[in-house]
């Protein structure tokens, strides 16, 4: 049963977060990978939905869990290839972050948060790409990172703007927090 | 769609022409296969038929090139990703392994017509 008072519900929120986190990235192995270690995204769909309630604290945590989780979850933990997705992804929670609570609500919605945060983190892996582990040779998967990275970032924010518009869950847990 | 999602949008798909645009660069030069693993760049002919054991933290990944195409065959990473990609056979596709470092890609001239494309994909 969640105890009464602030702090606890919203540290289960986050782990409740963190859990869907890993969910999601569990599901993208249903998904066939056009290009190596190129992501759909699905399990930035929970950081995105709580962008508007989690405090910046909170939604470290939540990266840290879902970056951690998915590197056990896909077996990557102890090799570059962790460091590799968690730039990337502390790139992109930076920019969403950033763009969702500076910029007025009227001049953007999550699609274009989403869009943006993809286009950060496909940029970073780009580089680290080129720079870290491959070599000048690996710029041949910048157009595809970047035409599969708007597709998925333009569906992950459409589907996180309708969950946040529609789900009555959502709204009580807003409520609640 | 808001004034910045579509700006978004736009830098999006600017950014994959472009990007497109300095890649893909037609050349008259012929079809090769290149090779980068950690101990360097190798470049083969792609008309010449071999077995490549490319070496990575770890271990050997094996890369054939058979009648114009080029495809793993073997490799010591889990998700085996880069087998599943298949053959490649025009200038600008790839097949890459990242834990193991690996990365083939066809340099050169332009797809002859009728030869198949985007089987990256």
């Amino acid at each position: 049963m969640p105890q009464p008072g602030r702090a606890p519900v919203r540290t289960q929120l986050v782990a409740f977060f963190g859990a869907l986190s890993l969910f999601f990235a569990t599901l993208e192995y249903l998904f066939p990978k056009p290009i190596p270690f190129f992501r759909l995204g699905l399990s930035n769909l929970p950081l995105l939905v709580s962008l508007g309630f989690f405090s910046f604290r909170e939604q470290l945590l939540l990266l840290l869990l879902k970056v951690v989780g998915t590197g056990i979850v896909n077996g990557t933990l102890a090799s570059h290839v962790f460091l590799f997705s968690s730039a990337a992804s502390l790139a992109s929670f930076l920019v969403m972050y950033g763009l969702f609570h500076l910029v007025p609500a009227r001049w953007l919605s999550l699609t274009g948060v989403s869009l943006a945060g993809a286009l950060a983190s496909n940029a970073v892996q780009i580089v680290l790409a080129i720079t870290v582990v491959y070599g000048p040779a690996a710029q041949v998967v910048a157009p595809w990172y970047f035409a599969l990275g708007t597709g998925t970032g333009l569906a992950m924010g459409w589907g996180a703007e309708q969950f946040q518009r529609h789900s009555k869950w959502l709204e009580r847990v807003r409520a609640s927090s | 769609m808001k004034p910045l999602d579509w700006f978004f949008l736009v830098a999006s798909l600017v950014l994959t022409v472009t990007t497109a645009g300095m890649v893909f660069v037609p050349t008259d030069a012929p079809l090769q296969v290149q090779l980068e693993d950690p101990e360097g760049t190798f470049v083969f002919p792609l008309d010449q038929d071999r077995v490549l054991e490319a070496k990575g933290p770890l271990g050997v990944t094996t890369i054939h090139i058979v009648r114009g195409g080029v495809f793993v065959s073997d490799s010591p990473c889990t998700n085996k990703i880069c087998i599943e990609m298949g053959t490649i056979h025009t200038a600008g596709q790839f097949v890459a392994c990242l834990p193991n470092r690996i990365f083939v890609r066809i340099v050169g001239g332009t797809a002859a017509s009728g030869a198949p494309d985007a089987t990256a994909w």
